[in-house]
């Protein structure tokens, strides 16, 4: 009886923590994703200081999450994108809005991929 | 490399946790099923464990996972002879009444050295001396000797000999073991009124044990 207590105990735990991951990750990609893309959309059309207001914020939300991801994930993936925040930012910071928008598409590739890579699909199973 | 030494001791803390919750037993009787588990998890245990940049979750989740599907398929087992055939397999019978089973015993894949290393290992060193062989599920050799070669016990010599019980220690080390006085039926106050008999105490004793019937051995402690 107690190791039928102690499995039951042992799944709930595991649905909590798949469960949770799996929100986590897709919200905060997402979430991530569209600031980041609206934040290349400003620099584009030349509106630089909400461009850098989106992009503080995408930072924040991503280094307010991140150390959750970090439970769930290789450290490799979400430092990747950490890195490539910190580049986007210091490109718009210099101006050097070219390299900014290719920086952002690197970021958005990323976090699709990061997210993408989640789903339970045939092709990720396999 | 402190985190490795946490990540260890988090590790090591559930696998104990999961094995425990798996259930007590030997390597040598675990099911075919169990021991692959066995092998899995101190596999997935072992890769955030030096790896610092994998989570720690994505060796613990594998686990329970594994946990959970060994414990829910030995429940079904428990239910289901059928099943429980399709996962353990269903024990061999290697020798029957005398006769080595050929087709069987290369079904199994098992030499004849393989056979009499075996029966070598519960003392028979004569075929002619061996009624039933059976490999059991978990590959070990089960023997049913022929009525000839069988000790003689003590009914067939007409002999009642009186049930003692058995042995438990009641003392370790200077200390009562409860769970072993109750077993015997015995009581922390007889034991002391033993030993006030034997000129002790309770604190000098390295082993005491006794049975239900109140027989009783004391082994004192070596003087330091």
């Amino acid at each position: 009886m107690n190791r039928i207590i102690g499995t039951i105990i042992i799944l709930l735990l595991t649905i909590a923590l798949v469960t949770t991951e799996f929100i986590i990750n897709t919200n905060t990609a997402s979430s991530v994703n569209e600031k980041i893309y609206s934040a290349d959309e400003m620099a584009s059309k030349n509106q630089i200081s909400e461009a850098h207001k989106k992009m503080d914020e995408a930072m924040q939300e991503w280094d307010h999450h991140v150390q959750s991801m970090l439970l769930f994930y290789s450290h490799q993936k979400p430092d990747e994108i950490e890195e490539s925040l910190h580049t986007a930012k210091s490109y718009l910071d210099q101006g050097e809005i070219s390299f900014f928008h290719a920086e952002c598409k690197l970021i958005i590739i990323r976090l699709k991929q990061f997210n993408d890579l989640e789903y339970p699909t045939i092709r990720n199973i396999l | 490399m402190i985190i490795s030494v946490i990540r260890t001791i988090v590790l090591y803390t559930v696998i104990i946790i999961t094995v425990r919750i798996m259930g007590k037993r030997q390597i040598s009787e675990l099911q075919t099923s169990e021991l692959v588990v066995m092998l899995l998890m101190s596999d997935i245990a072992a890769i955030p464990m030096q790896n610092t940049d994998q989570s720690l979750l994505s060796g613990v989740i594998p686990i329970f996972i594994l946990v959970i599907c060994e414990i829910s398929i030995s429940l079904i087992m428990l239910k289901s002879s059928g099943f429980r055939g399709l996962v353990c397999g269903r024990p061999v019978i290697i020798i029957n009444d005398g006769q080595i089973r050929q087709k069987a015993m290369k079904e199994l894949r098992m030499s004849t050295e393989d056979l009499f290393e075996e029966l070598r290992q519960k003392d028979i060193f004569d075929l002619n001396d061996v009624a039933y062989a059976i490999v059991e599920t978990n590959g070990k050799l089960s023997i049913l000797k022929k009525q000839a070669f069988m000790p003689v016990t003590a009914k067939q010599m007409g002999i009642s000999p009186k049930e003692n019980g058995m042995q438990a220690v009641i003392i370790s080390d200077g200390k009562f073991a409860s769970s072993s006085l109750s077993f015997c039926g015995l009581s922390e106050k007889w034991t002391r009124k033993i030993l006030k008999a034997e000129g002790t105490r309770v604190e000098d004793v390295f082993i005491m044990t006794a049975n239900r019937s109140g027989q009783y051995q004391i082994i004192k402690k070596e003087n330091k």
